[in-house]
């Protein structure tokens, strides 16, 4: 599943927020992508005007406008996993729902004629997603001790190996806020 | 001294983004700064220092941000921030005057801030000269503090991309600020929100750091599964330790709904004068446009859920705060008590807040602080307060295992920073860093002005990059301030950039905004090649 980002804008133009007066794009074309969390990355592109010149040069007005812009994720990882997201359309900034298990990925984006043909545009650099639970491999030197385990985690309401979303993070994040969403100083406690 | 049975490591952290309007009279944002010296900053040093002058035994580790001390040894800021104490003394004399006719029962409140705000100026000008970094150095310098530091504009650095040199940049300004500004070297790191990726701990070390602090789940979600989950630290191959805030202690002060600040005899920070009385009564004391504000004075006490909130009681106030602070202490006792029989040795439990939490937002924070330091001194039973630098030298050498990626943000992870109400800061700010990273690369050492313009293109960098703008946008408080400053540091940036292309300088434009931010004076753009 894929969520296009409320920031969904056209390639030319702001985004809601995003002051207008910055650049639209930085004449390169970028790919860059993001961990939410364990689960969800987020993905923003930008593509210059000369290589939109350039494919209509290479494919021709029509065939491009046949092309689907794809988002590819690749598993970093003997497992060669690809998630292919079709993010066409206005926004170039877009968040994904992972499917792979893989803690590292990097990402291309290009288009895809309607023959299968992909033109990659931009490439990420490898990015590196957290993991979702604790580690089930130890040092034997350093058995762990099991019952701190519980312990944090009876202390902030969650099973020990659910511990990653602990509600007792969301917890101390809510009490935070609370107190700091009204608050004159903007504080650096989140 | 009894053995120790387990340590609490107490680190408060604090740290404002770099605000400074000389253009305006008065600006909303700078009251940031100022709210904080008089609330937080000077009652928490009277704190340690009334502690030192009595002799209890107590280390706390301290951590500034560059940009909070540059800020506070900013003459604009100085003078501006005795005026606004002035004027809090002026309102609270006529506070006094009203209120002996008047709501009497507020008498209390007035008359303790009327005290403290006297009390603070006397500490802040007559016995510090208006220097704070110096006079929390020599509290260090006895051994109660141990300083530390974060990024140089707390930027939020697991988003900041090309990561190393982004990463590298905010640490060796950060670092370099703090020594220009404290006089000593920082061992440890305020990582900002707890913000950890993999790859950082290499740039810390190399920048001789020792240690950071982490959020307890960086630690638990740890390769290979430490031994003792969040309760001692572990070390990364690196050689970066690190420490994890204990989620417990912390729930205990945090929490919205049974944490100790949300106690009803507590004083109530939303009931302000600013907005409770008449606008031609207060307006003098608000904004000189007339808009309401916080005033600073707040005389009603939580009282419960709903509006109906009754008048503060300090003493009874104080009474709580010290039943908080036993509370708290019996609780850490009880919990190092069960690790140290489980674990083997003692514990180390980090209670890791925002400073500006202590007296700003809780008013009575400075005041458990005291009492748990000083209970802990005298009743502690094994239980030691301890810095984490201390702990380094008395406790065993840590394991080794990677920190998992996080933050101390909700949810662990990312999603405070980067979420659809800020997601296009990055595409900005990564541009920014490539065109950064290229311009140090190629920078001409041989050309003053060309340098000058290299540093200050990376000031400009930095300042665009600090984690309060993506957060405030997102809680949406001061957000359309938090878009314009990320737009005009990246909008000034990029004139620089422009400039250096075409292989000029207008030395009109540079020196503008020199002036306009005065911060980070040996700043070198080298760091970012």
């Amino acid at each position: 599943m894929i969520h296009r980002s409320l920031n969904a804008l056209p390639w030319a133009g702001a985004a809601p927020g995003e002051p207008a007066d910055l650049p639209e794009t930085y004449g390169v074309d970028v790919l860059m992508l993001a961990p939410v969390d364990p689960a969800r990355l987020f993905a923003t592109f930008q593509i210059a005007w000369s290589t939109r010149n350039r494919l209509v040069e290479e494919l021709g007005d029509d065939k491009l406008s046949q092309c689907r812009m794809i988002l590819r994720l690749h598993a970093d990882d003997q497992s060669g996993a690809c998630q292919e997201v079709d993010v066409s359309g206005p926004s170039r900034s877009w968040y994904v729902d992972l499917e792979t298990t893989s803690r590292s990925l990097w990402g291309e984006i290009g288009c895809l004629d309607p023959e299968g043909t992909f033109y990659a545009v931009a490439r990420s650099s490898r990015v590196d997603l957290p993991w979702e639970r604790p580690c089930p491999r130890f040092d034997p030197e350093w058995v762990p001790v099991e019952e701190a385990y519980e312990r944090i985690a009876r202390s902030v309401g969650m099973h020990p190996e659910t511990l990653y979303c602990a509600r007792g993070c969301v917890a101390l994040a809510e009490g935070r806020d609370q107190r700091l969403g009204r608050k004159s100083l903007p504080g650096a406690a989140r | 001294m009894t053995p120790a049975s387990g340590y609490l490591c107490l680190v408060l952290h604090a740290h404002l983004p770099y605000v400074r309007h000389p253009e305006f009279g008065e600006s909303y944002e700078e009251r940031w700064l100022y709210e904080a010296i008089l609330e937080s900053y000077l009652p928490l040093l009277d704190t340690f220092e009334r502690l030192a002058e009595e002799g209890v035994r107590f280390r706390v580790a301290l951590s500034f941000s560059a940009t909070l001390l540059e800020m506070l040894k900013d003459e604009l800021h100085r003078q501006r921030f005795l005026r606004y104490v002035d004027s809090r003394i002026s309102l609270a004399e006529q506070e006094l005057q009203r209120t002996s006719h008047q709501n009497q029962e507020l008498q209390p409140s007035v008359q303790m801030y009327h005290e403290r705000f006297q009390r603070f100026r006397r500490l802040y000008l007559d016995r510090h000269q208006g220097d704070l970094a110096s006079a929390f150095g020599r509290l260090a310098d006895q051994g109660y503090l141990e300083l530390l530091t974060t990024a140089a504009t707390h930027g939020y650095l697991p988003l900041l991309e090309p990561n190393e040199q982004m990463v590298r940049g905010q640490v060796q300004v950060g670092l370099e600020a703090f020594q220009r500004l404290t006089g000593r070297s920082a061992r440890g790191f305020w990582l900002p929100e707890c913000g950890y990726r993999r790859g950082m701990d290499a740039i810390l070390t190399e920048a001789g750091l020792d240690y950071c602090i982490l959020d307890t789940p960086s630690l638990v979600g740890a390769r290979p599964r430490p031994r003792f989950a969040g309760f001692a630290p572990i070390r990364t191959e690196q050689g970066l330790t690190c420490f994890g805030r204990d989620l417990e202690g912390g729930l205990e002060v945090w929490s919205s709904l049974g944490g100790y600040p949300a106690d009803p005899e507590y004083r109530d920070f939303y009931r302000d004068i600013g907005w409770d009385l008449p606008l031609d009564y207060v307006g003098s004391y608000v904004h000189e446009s007339g808009k309401r504000l916080n005033t600073g004075l707040k005389y009603y006490r939580i009282t419960g859920p709903t509006d109906h909130k009754e008048a503060y009681r300090p003493a009874e106030a104080a009474h709580v705060a010290e039943r908080h602070a036993l509370a708290f202490l019996s609780a850490r006792q009880r919990q190092v008590e069960w690790l140290r029989e489980r674990m083997g040795q003692p514990p180390v439990v980090v209670a890791a807040f925002d400073a500006e939490l202590f007296g700003h937002w809780w008013l009575e924070g400075p005041l458990w602080l005291e009492h748990l330091l000083r209970k802990l001194d005298s009743e502690g039973q094994g239980l030691q307060s301890i810095t984490p630098a201390s702990y380094l030298q008395e406790a065993p050498l840590p394991q080794v295992s990677e920190p998992n990626p996080g933050s101390w943000g909700d949810g662990g992870f990312n999603a405070r920073w980067l979420n659809p109400s800020n997601d296009w800061v990055y595409r900005h700010l990564s541009a920014a860093g490539q065109r950064m990273v290229e311009m140090a690369r190629r920078g001409d050492e041989e050309d003053s002005d060309r340098e000058r313009l290299l540093n200050q293109a990376a000031r400009e960098l930095l300042l665009s990059q600090s984690s309060d703008w993506a957060y405030l946008m997102s809680t949406g408080q001061f957000a359309e301030y938090a878009r314009k400053r990320t737009r005009d540091h990246l909008v000034a940036f990029n004139l620089l950039y422009h400039e250096f292309q075409e292989g000029k300088v207008d030395p009109e434009v540079l020196r503008n905004l020199e002036e306009r931010n005065p911060l980070f004076r040996n700043l070198d753009y080298r760091a970012w090649r």
